[in-house]
């Protein structure tokens, strides 16, 4: 079954419908988008600036991760269901063909498997590893990976 | 001169007329004033959750409040001078649009509230780390912090639609 084939699914669903027909519907959703993004932000940068040593050296890494964890799920899951219903309103029609769509789509898929399957572990783990210049790394990569998920998203905005 | 005779004069400037043309640098500047969004309004967040007794509790209060200023002064300088560079480029075009108008006032009155608490309440954040319960005051200007800059994110995104004529 083809990419495409399933983007055309979802562009023809009613929400995805009742959206792209409104004039204000995509507006509001984004905005709540953007909301979270302001929200993951935070909770992202304070664990990862801790990791590359720049922010609250004082504080075990392991004890900021726990504080922000709800946040960070949070905000997560709301910034990925408001993006899927702003993809699905133009799935196939806009965002199939658009380059930096997909150029986000996989700097995300890498940004949520860096983070949950190295930064996370780390962050929580020995706190020898997180303090050393591996963990200063892993901060830095998990930073320049988010960012370059932000950067994709704004570029999108910039051909349409 | 009126101010749309002295903003006339500023769009017809040629290093105006030349960012808001640019292949790069215009795009350049505002995605660093969206994603910059992150870095000032999340870390504040973090900073308004304490004061509002959110967050992180088992740090004092003076002491987030010393360990991430330095970053949300930072973010905010960046905020600043890419919106002030954003506005030199294309300054008719905002001041005639509702919403960035709607979103100038909103960003006074989050600069208000935190002046005010700067000027005010701040010199306490010490007392506040002995065990004292942190003043509704301060609570109430954590809260207006928040959904003062909800607002500025939110109208600053709606200044790109056309619901509202222009204003001249």
């Amino acid at each position: 079954m083809s990419v495409l084939l399933l983007f055309q699914w979802v562009e023809s669903t009613t929400i995805a419908k009742a959206i792209n027909g409104s004039l204000y519907a995509f507006a509001y959703i984004e905005a709540i988008h953007l909301l979270a993004l302001a929200v993951l932000g935070g909770a992202v940068l304070l664990v990862d600036l801790r990791l590359t040593g720049l922010l609250l050296k004082d504080q075990p890494v392991r004890s900021l991760e726990r504080v922000v964890r709800p946040w960070f799920r949070g905000s997560l899951a709301l910034i990925l269901v408001t993006g899927l219903f702003l993809f699905a309103s133009l799935a196939a029609t806009k965002y199939y063909q658009h380059p930096y769509f997909w150029v986000k789509m996989y700097c995300l898929a890498g940004a949520l498997a860096f983070t949950f399957t190295v930064r996370n572990p780390v962050a929580t783990g020995d706190s020898a590893r997180s303090n050393s210049f591996f963990g200063r790394l892993v901060g830095l990569v998990s930073i320049l990976l988010w960012s370059s998920v932000a950067l994709a998203g704004k570029a999108i905005g910039y051909i349409s | 001169m009126s101010i749309i005779g002295f903003l006339t004069w500023v769009d017809n400037l040629p290093s105006s007329i030349a960012l808001r043309e640019s292949i790069w640098a215009y795009p350049i500047v505002e995605s660093l004033h969206s994603i910059g969004i992150a870095l000032f309004v999340g870390l504040l967040l973090v900073w308004d959750l304490r004061l509002m007794g959110y967050g992180l509790t088992s740090l004092p209060v003076s002491r987030v409040w010393s360990r991430l200023i330095p970053w949300i002064t930072g973010g905010a300088l960046l905020m600043m001078a890419t919106g002030v560079m954003l506005f030199f480029a294309k300054p008719l075009y905002f001041w005639a649009n509702v919403y960035f108008r709607v979103k100038l006032v909103t960003l006074v009155l989050a600069a208000l509230n935190a002046a005010a608490f700067h000027f005010g309440i701040e010199k306490h954040l010490a007392n506040w780390d002995a065990g004292e319960r942190i003043p509704i005051a301060a609570r109430i200007a954590g809260g207006a912090s928040m959904a003062l800059w909800a607002g500025v994110i939110v109208f600053g995104r709606f200044i790109a639609y056309n619901w509202y004529p222009q204003l001249f």
